[in-house]
């Protein structure tokens, strides 16, 4: 009998003690980066360790916005929607916080809203082709699924192609079409303590009640169980982590001269400014942790192994990417920067918002 | 998805109910809380701005075109500059150059082409600009706004000032001194 020519299937997944010991290793080193960071004043590498712990937690969950809202659609099923519910308040409240404490400086934008409902219109509809938007696709692509990894090089594609001049020129053109609106918040209105206090109002009558809305499973929670190395975690407890990262974001994020406190565009956009214009972003850069993160996760769950499909699916994975990329540099976000962690401060957030669930609904009764 | 379901035994052992009313405390003070950030805030949108505009002027309109222009100099294409204007040998205190620049940065990270030029008497454009705008101490900061006019800062120049004199500008909040200038 010929022997079959060894292929590569994907990685083995580690035995319990193996994951635990390099979990407990990469703990350490999250620690030790933050320690540093906060002895050194140095927050590049405060940064890093929110992104590898972002990516990590996302991947454990599988917390991938386009599977998320469309489970709302499909299959009725408004869990996913309620855990991006509770990153948004637990995110807002945050802000809310040291934004009132004085710990933070809000920067604003006021909303240019052809391009924002352009950016909100591609990137919903090539979320939903790519399986995924900016994050989701990385760490779906960390577990070795073409169609992610495919959908990436979309993202670069499009990236690339919204920060050509072309691209530019044409969101200047939409810019200058735009609607001149700066409703609050708006950067008079956050000078004021009013809208600190709004914020904070809002997250915490807003958690109180999905708290109550979930309060058997909360008061039955054990987090021993959930957060176990090798399975799954659960939805909740990530939305719960990447709404606290987004504190650290929030606060790391302008020090670091960057408007925008947690988000995964920037991940593929750093790259792409070095290999472009030779423009080295070193905090876009660290944040390549994520995919560091995600890898480390997908391994100790044993996720790690090559999935195909059908050529068609790649086919639009990749143009899906296409349309992320270019969504994310004309809105100037993703979705984890636009909803999960800006979503208050940035109003435009709000207008993808509403624009997403639209073309979400739409693409999904289009595409099989 | 693995479930944990407690048993009636559980549910009624004092751990839960310690569990129950820490939820019931937690969840009561979240309520409470809320509702009074959100009276602080509605007392707050509903009172004056704590922002303070004392030591500002206007001193152009929109239509007062030839000044902003002369104002923004070699910036025409931004579209909010910082003119600082110092008399003193040494150049303006870094302190208020470092002011403007935050400021500056602040607004350029808020999507708004934002620069900070300096003018000293050296300047071609000093003598011009110091007149008429009626500048008479310095250092003093021209907020120059191309769609909207300028704004003389003269005390207190800090990042805060600086920022809040833009907003008396282009902002919704204003109670700026009209020295000179129309409400606009």
């Amino acid at each position: 009998m010929p022997k079959r020519p060894h292929s590569f299937r994907g990685l083995t997944k580690p035995s319990s003690e193996k994951a635990s010991r390099v979990l407990l290793t990469c703990a350490i080193l999250v620690v030790v980066s933050v320690g540093f960071g906060l002895v050194a004043h140095e927050l590049r590498p405060i940064m890093a360790a929110v992104y590898f712990v972002l990516g990590f937690a996302m991947q454990r969950a599988g917390f991938c916005s386009a599977a998320l809202i469309s489970a709302v659609v499909l299959s009725r099923d408004s869990r996913g929607l309620m855990a991006i519910v509770l990153a948004v308040l637990v995110a807002m409240l945050g802000f809310g916080l040291m934004h009132n404490f004085g710990l933070i400086t809000v920067y604003p934008s006021a909303i240019s809203v052809v391009p924002a409902a352009a950016s909100g219109l591609l990137f919903g509809v090539g979320m939903v082709f790519a399986g995924g938007c900016v994050s989701g696709s990385l760490f779906k692509a960390t577990e070795g699924r073409w169609p992610s990894i495919l959908a990436v090089v979309g993202i670069f594609v499009g990236m690339a192609l919204g920060m050509s001049t072309w691209g530019q020129r044409s969101i200047s053109y939409l810019a200058q079409i735009s609607l001149p609106w700066n409703p609050p918040p708006n950067l008079a209105a956050t000078n004021g303590a009013s809208f600190s206090h709004l914020a904070t109002g809002v997250a915490l009558i807003g958690l109180a009640g999905l708290s109550l809305g979930f309060r058997r499973r909360i008061l039955e929670f054990r987090p021993s169980v959930a957060f176990s190395v090798d399975r799954a975690w659960p939805l909740f407890g990530v939305a719960l982590i990447v709404g606290l990262l987004g504190w650290a974001a929030f606060w790391t994020g302008p020090a670091l001269g960057r408007n925008y406190p947690l988000g995964a565009s920037h991940i593929p956009s750093a790259v792409l400014g070095f290999l472009l214009n030779g423009e080295v972003r070193l905090v876009g850069l660290l944040a390549w942790t994520f995919v560091l993160g995600s890898l480390l996760s997908a391994w100790m769950r044993g996720e790690i192994r090559w999935r195909s499909a059908p050529k068609d699916t790649l086919a639009l994975a990749f143009c899906g990417g296409v349309l992320v990329g270019l969504g994310a540099i004309m809105g100037r976000g993703c979705f984890v920067g636009q909803i999960l962690g800006h979503w208050f401060p940035r109003v435009r957030a709000t207008v993808r918002d509403g624009v997403l669930a639209v073309t979400t609904r739409r693409s999904h009764r289009n595409h099989p | 998805m693995m479930r944990c379901e407690l048993s009636k035994h559980d549910r009624s052992s004092v751990g839960y109910r310690l569990k129950q009313s820490l939820f019931t405390v937690a969840v009561t003070t979240a309520f409470v809380l809320g509702l009074h950030s959100l009276l602080l805030a509605s007392g707050n949108a509903g009172g004056a701005a704590p922002a303070t505009y004392a030591g500002m002027v206007r001193t152009a309109t929109t239509a007062d075109a030839e000044m902003i222009e002369l104002a923004l100099g070699e910036l025409a294409d931004f579209d909010l500059v910082y003119v600082i204007l110092d008399s003193s040998e040494g150049g303006a205190g870094m302190d208020v150059e470092i002011a403007a620049r935050r400021a500056a940065q602040a607004y350029a990270a808020s999507g708004m082409s934002a620069a900070v030029r300096l003018l000293d008497p050296l300047d071609s454009d000093f003598t011009m600009t110091v007149a008429q705008n009626g500048v008479d101490s310095f250092p003093a900061v021209l907020v120059v706004n191309k769609a909207g006019g300028i704004v003389l800062v003269t005390d207190g120049i800090s990042e805060e000032s600086l920022r809040n004199a833009y907003m008396t500008v282009w902002g919704t909040a204003s109670s700026c001194e009209d020295a000179s200038s129309e409400i606009y």
